[in-house]
Order: C-alpha cells, then structure tokens, then sequence
C-alpha cells in the first residue's frame, strides 16, 4: 500500500465505516508497521481528533434547561386535551343535528313497500356472502344451517369488532331461532373457546379459520340441513 | 427493545437521557445559547407529538439529533442567514498536524464551526461526538457515506487550519 493510499484510508478505518473492508484495514495496519513516517502522521492524526472532540464536547447545559423542558411538555400536555373537548363538542352537536332531523323526516311507508319488502325473496348462501364481502366483514358462512330459514344477515360488533352476523326462524312445530356470530381467528383470539352445546341455550362451533357462535331458542335441529 | 410505560413517561426518559448532548449539538450549530436552548426544547416538543413513531429504543438519539437539525435548517432558511465561506482552497489530503498541538479552547473552535456552511458544519460536529457512525450522519443528512467522508474531511482540514493558527480567519 502506498502512502497516499493509507493516509486516505486512515481515518476512516478508525471509525466504524462498513466501507473499509477487513482487508484493506489488514493492510493499512500493515503499512504503518513498517512505515514511519505513516505511523507518526496517524498518531498525530489520532491526536488531533482528540483534542478537537474534547473541545467539541466541551459545552454544558444550562442548569436550569432540564427543567424548562419539562415543565414546556407538561404544558403541552394539558393544552392538547382542549382539542379533545373541542372534538366531543362537536360530535354531540352533529349527534343533536341528526336526531332533530331524523325527528322531521320520517319516509313514509305504503302497504306497496310493505308488500315489496316481503317480496324479495329469500337469500341464498351466495348472496349472504356477498353481502358480507360488500360490507368489508370477513365471514365463512356455516354449511350445517338450512338457509331457507335465514331471516336476517347483518354486521354487529362483537368485542368491540365488527363481525357477520345471521338469524334463522323456523316458525314450524316446533319453533326455533337461532343467532349466529361468526368470530374469525385473524380478529379475535379464540383459543379458549371449545366446542360446546348448552340445549336451548347456546353452542360453540370451533372451525379450523373461524368459530360460530350461536344463540338459539329451542332445539338447532328444525334449522339445520338433515345430516348436518 | 420494546418500549413499556405511558408515552408521559417514555419522553421524560428521553429527555433525561439526552437534553445535555442536544443542547451541545444545538449550541455548535447554532453558535448561540438562547438559540441553542429554544432549539433543545422545541426538539422535544416535536419529539413528544411523534413519540409514536419510534420504536426502536437504540435509535432514540440518532432520531432527536435529526428533529433537531431540521428544526435548525427551517429556522436558517427563514432567517436567510447562511454563513457561507469557500472550502476550494483547502485540500482535504492534509499536511501532518504540528506538534505539539496546540491547546483548542472551545471559544475559538466555535468561531472556527460558525465560518462552515452548514453542510459542512453538521457532519464534522457529528463526527466529534463520538457515538454517531458515518452511517448515522449518512442517515441523518439523507446524503450518501462518500459525501459525508468529502465533507467531513474538509471541515476537519478547515478547522485545524483555523485552530491550529495557521489561518487567522477565511473570508468567503
């Protein structure tokens, strides 16, 4: 290695930089070993580097700034909770509003609306998923129902999550409802939750991606698709 | 390092742990004390609305010293106050220090720091505190290593140059 080469390389392979590899610091290492004049100039670089980095360093804080800054977050901390007030406020406002005018229009409803709601047939499975896709909720429909009973499928909050929901109605003899929540292993953690069935009450259906859980009045056997 | 506690107490800890080394950083930026200290502090007031964006412990300083300098940036462009002075006659590969050395007092190295542009001044003011790699400057000054190992040569040849007595002052 020449000299020129290993002045240059000096300083930066002292100094923590990837960019000089082991073997070029080998060889700086090297060259200063047999270099005098090389190895006077490093040490002289090293002492320099010292006396400037002392001087560098040499400022102290004011006393009392530890202190100023503190007591400036605290202040900073009680004024960012007006803007919280501030929001409330007008949500409540917005909320007020809403109520007001939900008061003053009400749509009114014709025997035809009620004949066309009744109308409109019963969901399949397809449209169930569908309808759950649309609304962004994650949901892996039960197969054992018989979804001919389902009178509803919503989106309710379940642990403060949102999740698909369904309810089946069978008004035959004997009667049977049913409220299936389905909780999905990528939205809650459900380890605890062992399949169970409590008659009349309710059941736990553990799946390998989801767990229904179901609320029923009388037996799931009207609901349910023969074998299920 | 994961962080634990209310974000109240995590930028205490931070303020603990590093408004000395800010307060230096600042004060050889800025050559000032009340500027140095209003640049601390306004620090930990961005650092406190941001402490969500941290997470990682070990980056803590690194993250500090950079609100800082950006705070220090914003308030030089507004001022239009640049010091400016020509690096073209300093040759970065440098004659060997004489020796002994002389005593450097920090009076007349923060004289020598307030003739750099700030391009220069940052990367050498790093330099000397020790902790930062020339990755860190790299990352903290969003320029490549190389640029940083020009620069940083530059300014130390510079600075030498005016604390060892070479060169009483650099006009540019």
């Amino acid at each position: 290695m020449e000299c020129q080469d290993a002045r240059l390389l000096l300083a930066f392979s002292e100094r923590r930089i990837e960019a000089v590899d082991a073997g070029a610091s080998a060889a700086i290492v090297q060259h200063l070993s047999v270099c005098p004049d090389c190895a006077a100039f490093a040490q002289a670089e090293r002492a320099a580097d010292e006396a400037l980095g002392q001087a560098m360093r040499d400022v102290a804080a004011p006393a009392e700034l530890k202190a100023k800054i503190l007591r400036r977050l605290a202040a900073g901390n009680r004024r960012a909770k007006w803007p919280w007030f501030a929001a409330a406020a007008a949500v409540l406002l917005v909320s007020l509003g809403l109520i007001w005018h939900c008061h003053w229009s009400r749509p009114l409803v014709t025997m035809d609306d009620v004949i066309e709601h009744a109308s409109r047939g019963v969901w399949d499975k397809d449209k169930v998923a569908q309808f759950f896709a649309e609304q962004g909720v994650d949901a892996e429909l039960p197969t054992e129902f018989d979804y001919q009973y389902l009178q509803s499928a919503d989106v309710s909050e379940f642990s403060g999550r949102r999740v698909a929901r369904l309810t089946f109605c069978c008004l035959d003899d004997p009667p049977a409802m049913a409220i299936v929540y389905i909780l999905s292993r990528q939205q809650f953690r459900l380890d605890d939750l062992q399949a169970v069935d409590v008659p009349g009450t309710m059941a736990i259906w553990p799946r390998e991606q989801y767990v229904f859980v179901i609320y029923h009045r009388g037996q799931l056997r009207p609901l349910t698709l023969k074998g299920a | 390092m994961r962080w634990f506690g209310s974000p109240t107490c995590r930028i205490e800890t931070l303020v603990e742990a590093h408004y000395a080394a800010l307060y230096r950083y600042a004060y050889r930026l800025s050559g000032s004390n009340a500027e140095a200290e209003d640049l601390t502090q306004e620090t930990f007031c961005t650092a406190q609305t941001k402490l969500s964006q941290l997470r990682d412990a070990s980056c803590a300083k690194s993250w500090l010293f950079t609100i800082l300098r950006n705070a220090y940036l914003h308030k030089l462009r507004a001022s239009k106050k640049e010091k400016q002075v020509s690096l073209e006659e300093i040759g970065e590969l440098m004659d060997r220090p004489p020796e002994p050395l002389p005593a450097v007092d920090s009076a007349s190295l923060q004289k020598a720091l307030d003739q750099l542009p700030e391009a220069f001044r940052t990367p050498v003011i790093l330099f000397y505190f020790e902790e930062f790699s020339y990755r860190d400057i790299a990352e903290q000054m969003e320029v490549p290593i190389g640029t940083v190992m020009s620069r940083l040569a530059r300014a130390k040849a510079f600075l030498r140059q005016l604390v060892g007595g070479q060169q009483s002052e650099v006009g540019g």
